[in-house]
């Protein structure tokens, strides 16, 4: 009789390991079943089993799957399954990751995120920026690239490129014509295949652009990206102690330790002279830092330069970093550097083993 | 505002039999697997619940292949039934546990 895969699976299903009550099929350990020609390669979970009991199971695979006619090698891979390499972090190559996210819109969240990320890679990071504002993703105009990014090696994407920062906007993978209504399951779905499809490489940091807001695809997305700190950017005149409550909820919810607040929009920098007015007033952003026990990480004042320079492709931290502005936010990338640091050794994630 | 959830220093698999969580603030218990995979918290076997007992060693046909990290606040499990819908938070892994402190005197009757 002609051996085939199925037959070769029947007798895979006599094997049952000492302490397992069911056989190695039907416990899913048998992953796949090839056939070529003369021989045969099966891909296993090593599933719970000791090391003795393993090298028993796997001399009666080779020894039982060996003896059908025509068979001349059995070649058994075995698959370790615990978790991810967890001294990185679950997003392979990723050490840390910044969520840069707001109570709500108007606030400057995304020119905030972007000029952060340039400044980290001006001090030398390797930085991803995450463009997961899906309700209106901003990172392609700002940055001066909106192709899609190439997908390589079949399956995964590989970030665009542009002042040191490798970047990807969920909103380009969506379907134009798609409503944007973002109900939970669907973003579970896309921040699932966003983790595990995008290759970005060595990371020191991840920073997300979280979509303004504290709804069920903010918090879908605070879930899933495993975030070793969180920046609430806010404005001055805009300070709502109820939102920023709710977005400090939100992220305490998920265990996500809060790095600071930034206080954009906060005055008026002079063009000609550099001199700084208080536009809105000030002290909102550290009244809030106050009440809430977080830092103000910076006070990033309002500038024409900022919104011209994201406008046409360039965020000003990589325009022209001898802006006062531009000082600022590589002040902030320090703090932030630092305060992930911190955040990490304080916040460990559980090691998984055996 | 609650507490802040406790976090698992160590998630541990112990043969077919248990996983072992060690928290940060040193409790530890043992988990049975069936114990566990009977408490998935998703939505699918919390509308049919199966009741067992939190101890090991008793009728474990059933072990995580594999254990993911979601985020900061839970773990996924993927059982060798082929389930693996579950994300178990880590508040409902500490609600969870089997240990005779957190059980208070239901551990008791089951020993006798
Ligand atoms: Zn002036
Ligand atoms: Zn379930
Ligand atoms: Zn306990």
């Amino acid at each position: 009789m002609q051996v085939t895969v199925d037959l070769i699976r029947e007798r895979l299903a006599e094997v049952r390991p000492a302490g397992l009550r069911r056989d190695i099929v039907a416990a899913g350990m048998v992953r796949d079943v090839r056939l070529e020609g003369s021989r045969v390669h099966i891909a296993m979970l090593r599933g719970p089993l000791p090391e003795p009991v393993l090298k028993a199971t796997l001399e009666e695979i080779r020894k039982s799957v060996g003896a059908f006619d025509g068979v001349d090698s059995v070649e058994v891979e075995v698959a370790e399954a615990t978790g991810a390499p967890q001294e990185v972090g679950p997003i392979p190559g990723v050490a840390s990751i910044v969520a840069v996210s707001s109570t709500k819109g108007g606030v400057g969240k995304s020119t905030v995120a972007a000029n952060l990320a340039c400044a980290l890679a001006r001090g030398g990071a390797k930085v991803g920026l995450l463009d997961a504002d899906i309700y209106g993703p901003s990172m392609p105009t700002m940055f001066g690239l909106s192709t899609r990014p190439e997908v390589v090696n079949g399956n995964k994407v590989r970030p665009l490129e542009a002042h040191g920062v490798r970047f990807v906007s969920m909103g380009l993978f969506l379907d134009d014509s798609s409503p944007v209504i973002w109900r939970g399951p669907l973003v579970t779905g896309v921040v699932r295949q966003f983790l595990k499809d995008v290759d970005w490489g060595e990371l020191d940091v991840l920073v997300v652009d979280l979509p303004p807001g504290t709804g069920d695809a903010q918090l879908t997305l605070v879930q899933h990206v495993p975030v070793t700190g969180a920046v609430i950017v806010t404005t001055p005149q805009d300070v709502s102690l109820i939102d920023v409550e709710r977005g400090m909820a939100m992220f305490r919810q998920v265990n996500t330790p809060i790095l600071g607040v930034v206080e954009n929009m906060s005055g008026l920098v002079c063009s000609s002279c550099g001199h700084h007015d208080p536009l809105f007033g000030e002290g909102g952003g550290e009244a809030l830092a106050e009440r809430f026990g977080v830092p103000l990480l910076a006070k990033i004042p309002i500038e024409e330069a900022v919104r011209r320079a994201g406008d046409q492709g360039t965020p000003l931290v990589a325009a022209d970093e001898a802006q006062a502005v531009s000082q600022v936010y590589i002040e902030l990338a320090t703090r932030v550097r630092g305060a992930l640091e911190e955040s990490a050794a304080s916040n460990p994630l559980p090691k998984i083993v055996g | 505002m609650s507490d802040p959830a406790p976090i698992p220093r160590e998630i541990r698999r112990l043969g077919v039999n248990a996983v072992r969580i060690v928290w940060q603030d040193d409790h530890q218990a043992e988990y049975g697997n069936r114990y566990l995979r009977d408490n998935c918290p998703c939505a699918e076997c919390r509308e049919n619940p199966r009741r067992s007992l939190p101890i090991v060693g008793q009728d474990e046909d059933v072990y995580p292949v594999q254990i993911g990290i979601v985020g900061r606040y839970a773990v996924s499990m993927q059982w060798s039934d082929g389930h693996d819908s579950g994300i178990y938070s880590y508040r409902t892994l500490r609600d969870l546990c089997p240990c005779s402190t957190c059980t208070g005197a239901g551990s008791e009757e089951l020993k006798h």
